[in-house]
């Protein structure tokens, strides 16, 4: 058990660092006083972090993609918890349930921006960040949430819950005190990473997004018109500040749940 | 197309009646708010300061893609009543933007009285105006051209071999060459370069000859791009030499101090006009002809040169610059000192896009 | 059980899949369904018209290209998707392990990476491989070449290397929470009867973590089927995908009935091979929970 306990940490040594080799070289690139991206090193400059910055384009849009990332997280985890829930509960919707699921992700990108503008012309929806990117983003990452939590909630131990019940407890008072303090780290994993599936998504934004910006929009706009040498730079900030909203909610989140949960311990 | 979809134009009213609503209640003091489909390089910073200012308007650009792209989504549902002036290459956009007959037309007729600057439209670009029965529905905004960007430190402009496509088929700089993934472009090039006068009527099996000479000159080639920061990106850092280039690429790199210059091939730059139109059922079109008119005038157009590398398609452009740098930037095109191939859009479009397909994947 | 309560607990069990049911319903099938209809109107250069035609399919047929490049696609996901599997794994089984704060650590540290926007994150990849990109400059500098190597980037391997690496997360998260409620004394327990370790994994760890393993494994493949960005970056000439092939309908010809129809094609060719490989492997059982 030890020398495989040795190994793992040997293997995590070198994945991370390979994780977080682009991300240095991220860093790097940042200060390059080159006409666009990449090596060779021509001389250190800050100014890319001014262009990046000028105009509060891009501090908008990274506004936008936060709200749009925790919102669309939140709600699509919330629909993913109640789906695996209710699929455990009753499986033979499973059949009708786990394709319908994998639409979402089956659809390539562009078509699925697409099919989004068609709709939302259908219908008559105008274009904005809530109207019909907020909608895109949620079918998108709904089955992200889903597929990260299911086998989490396959291998709950019913005995748990089944012991609850002998003990009188109702079946609401099951989940809130049984169940779901039990799912409570795979929940924050869940919203976490739907946030990272919202964060990054762009090609179906980009079709219905209408004036406003989400950051890959905008950056995606950049790549696509500019040599863009700020670009890096705009990622690093990008990083930076997803980082702290990150580790805000998730201190947020460990308080509470610490707080919640010591009646119980 | 978008009659047919729905047959429900109730909906569709519903729909162009919804941000109505929203901008009637904003616009008593505050300017129009506009929402446009125009290149951002091309409304960004100064160049939007200096619109918005006189056209008194507010653009909100949605994000364009390509011209394709930007006719489809006005010919989506409700797609006329989403945005209020779009750009569009005129040499593909003429036929869909007129639609099939007379009162088809996705674009609203223009009122040439509000638009003064349209009279500055040059003689040359005449014919790219979009008109039917005497009504004008587009105009020429500006040109841009295609053409070898390459690096003048490595590759001397005084070599003649240089002046042609050759540069980016021929096995003198092979492995250090970038092509642009986009089928007419690249297959319009080819066969300048094999030669043809107006291949746009290729037929298939021509087109499929030029495939096959650019499935052998395949390998010589580094790799494709998609965007310009791409290309810049692999040109600057001497990951290729060469590659197929547009002009405001190389005007960044130039900008950045990087010595980057592009070929004037003997079988013609490859130009494209393209055109500015009101979508027909623009809210506000009022607004939108005031925009209109500011993006084809001074001092609009003097500044769009400079900032983008585009060429506006206008009599008054270039003013202020000697006859020198009138030639570096491009003007030549304008008298016929620099030779130039307008890029039109195939008759057979389709076999163009799959032979670009079997290109890439061979 | 009377019919009533038949009828309550029938919609108690409705209750709960009821919203994403009906959201997926409305943003997912209604939208999947148009898409089929699409690809069969016709395609004209004032746009679409409904008018029913098999003109796409008969496109996408008449020449092998679309198919052969719908096959290499399937054929580089299923790859990345294998390769993805064995970099995760080890690595979910090892957060896993770790407990309280340094398990907290390890995690945020997975995620930092994937908010540096996955444009910006596929990027860096060029100046990492290019020609004069980080890793020939190390070899070249360390003696160790004199020329620079070519290959690094701009081929299938340096798709590969962009895939995996863009989606180690959807592989390294499903799996690490399937084995993190693996009571790691049930491990011990098996050791010390005797097991050697390989047998316990493959007894006793592996079989636990096979949801959390479908589950990585399908969003990595359907990702990597419909990837756009990372072939068009990294591929070069030779990496294209089908997502690149569709791309084109949409943005270089207004052509949607076809590209749909080369949607559905990839679709199809999907549910295909994913239900061959179910018969194979007994997927579908494994999905649905070891057989229960």
């Amino acid at each position: 058990m030890r020398a495989s306990g040795k190994l793992l940490w040997a293997y995590a040594a070198c994945f991370y660092s390979l994780l977080y080799l682009p991300i240095l070289v991220l860093i790097v690139l940042s200060f390059n006083d080159a006409p666009a991206i990449g090596f060779p090193i021509q001389g250190l400059t800050t100014r890319w972090y001014a262009d990046a910055l000028a105009g509060g384009q891009v501090m908008q849009a990274l506004g936008n993609s936060l709200s749009i990332g925790i919102a669309s997280a939140a709600l699509g985890t919330l629909l993913a918890l109640a789906t695996a829930l209710g699929l455990r509960r009753s499986p033979r919707w499973r059949g009708v349930m786990l394709p319908l699921l994998l639409v979402p992700i089956i659809t390539p990108g562009i078509v699925s921006g697409v099919l989004m503008l068609v709709f939302a012309g259908m219908i008559g929806l105008p274009y904005g960040l809530w109207t019909t990117a907020f909608p895109a983003h949620v079918t998108w990452v709904l089955p992200f949430a889903f597929l990260t939590l299911h086998p989490r909630i396959e291998q709950l131990d019913r005995a748990l819950e089944e012991a609850a019940m002998d003990l009188g407890a109702r079946p609401r008072q099951v989940l809130s005190h049984v169940v779901l303090p039990v799912l409570q780290p795979a929940l924050i994993a869940t919203v976490l990473f739907s946030f990272t599936v919202s964060f990054d998504e762009f090609v179906r934004t980009l079709f219905v997004i209408g004036g406003a910006r989400t950051m890959p929009v905008q950056l995606w706009i950049s790549l696509q018109q500019h040599a863009g040498p700020f670009i890096p730079a705009m990622g690093v900030v990008i990083m930076l500040i997803s980082m702290l909203v990150a580790a805000l909610g998730f201190f947020i989140s460990h308080h509470a749940s610490a707080r919640s949960l010591q009646p119980q311990s | 197309m978008t009659r047919h979809l729905l047959g429900r134009r109730d909906m569709m009213l519903l729909g162009a009646g919804l941000p109505l609503l929203g901008a009637n209640a904003a616009s008593a003091q505050s300017p129009t708010s506009l929402t446009v489909m125009i290149p951002n390089i091309a409304v960004n910073g100064k160049l939007r300061e200096i619109a918005e200012a006189q056209a008194r308007v507010k653009i909100v650009d949605d994000p364009f893609v390509s011209t394709p792209d930007t006719v489809s989504k006005v010919l989506a549902p409700g797609g006329t009543s989403r945005y209020d002036l779009i750009m569009a290459q005129s040499g593909y956009s003429r036929v869909p933007m007129l639609g099939p007959k007379a009162g088809a037309e996705k674009a609203a007729p223009l009122d040439l009285s509000k638009i003064p600057n349209a009279a500055n439209v040059a003689d040359l670009f005449k014919p790219d105006i979009v008109s039917r029965d005497g009504v004008t529905y587009g105009l020429p905004y500006f040109i841009g051209y295609d053409s070898v960007v390459y690096n003048a430190d490595v590759i001397s402009d005084k070599d003649p071999y240089t002046q042609s496509w050759g540069m980016i088929f021929d096995d003198k700089y092979a492995g250090k060459i970038a092509w642009f993934d986009t089928a007419v472009q690249m297959l319009t090039a080819a066969a300048l370069y094999l030669g043809k006068t107006a291949p746009e009527t290729m037929t298939p099996d021509e087109v499929a000859d030029v495939g096959k000479f650019l499935i052998s000159k395949k390998k010589n080639v580094r790799t494709i791009w998609t965007t310009f920061s791409q290309a810049a990106s692999l040109l600057s850092s001497g990951e290729v030499l060469c590659a197929y280039g547009s002009i405001p690429v190389r005007m960044e790199l130039q900008q950045q101090g990087k010595n980057f210059t592009n070929a004037w091939p003997k079988e013609g730059v490859l130009s494209f006009v393209s055109d500015l139109y009101i979508p027909k059922d623009s809210t506000h079109l009022d607004a939108a002809h005031a925009l209109f008119n500011t993006l084809i005038g001074p001092p609009y157009v003097d500044q769009l040169a400079t900032v983008s590398g585009y060429l506006p398609a206008n009599k008054l452009a270039g003013a202020g610059l000697s006859e020198e740098q009138k030639l570096r930037a491009g003007f030549g095109i304008y008298t016929g000192q620099t030779k130039a191939t307008p890029l039109k859009l195939p008759t057979a479009l389709n076999v163009w896009i799959e032979t670009w397909s079997k290109v890439k994947s061979a | 059980m009377t019919a009533r309560s038949a009828a309550r607990s029938f919609g108690a069990e409705l209750l709960p899949i009821l919203p994403g049911g009906l959201w997926l319903l409305v943003f997912a099938v209604v939208p999947f369904f148009f898409l089929i209809v699409m690809s069969l109107w016709t395609a004209t250069v004032f746009g679409i018209e409904p008018e029913w035609t098999l003109e796409s399919y008969r496109t996408v047929f008449a020449d092998p290209v679309y198919v052969l490049i719908v096959l290499k696609t399937l054929r580089i996901s299923l790859v990345s998707t294998v390769i993805s599997l064995l970099v995760s794994y080890p690595l979910a089984m090892f957060l896993a392990r770790m407990q309280g704060r340094a398990k907290a650590m390890f995690l945020f540290a997975l995620f930092l990476p994937f908010w540096s926007s996955y444009l910006v994150r596929s990027f860096t990849w060029l100046p990492i491989l290019g020609r004069n990109g980080l890793i020939n400059h190390a070899l070249i500098s360390a003696g160790v070449m004199s020329a620079p190597i070519d290959a690094l980037l701009f081929d299938e391997f340096a798709v590969y290397v962009g895939l995996v690496y863009v989606y180690t997360l959807f592989m390294t998260l499903p799996i690490y929470l399937s084995l993190d409620r693996l009571d790691p004394a049930l491990g011990e327990a098996a050791s010390d009867l005797g097991g050697r370790p390989v047998q316990v994994f493959r007894r006793v760890t592996l079989p636990l973590s096979l949801p959390g393993v479908w589950s990585g494994c399908t969003m990595v493949f359907l990702l990597s089927v419909g990837a756009y960005v990372t072939p068009s970056l990294l591929g070069g000439t030779s990496g294209i995908m089908v997502g690149n092939v569709i791309a084109g309908q949409f943005l270089e010809s207004n052509n949607w009935p076809l590209g749909a129809a080369l949607s559905v094609l990839v679709i199809g060719m999907v549910i295909v091979s994913v239900t061959l490989a179910g018969m194979r492997v007994g997927l579908r059982q494994l999905f649905l929970g070891q057989g229960r």
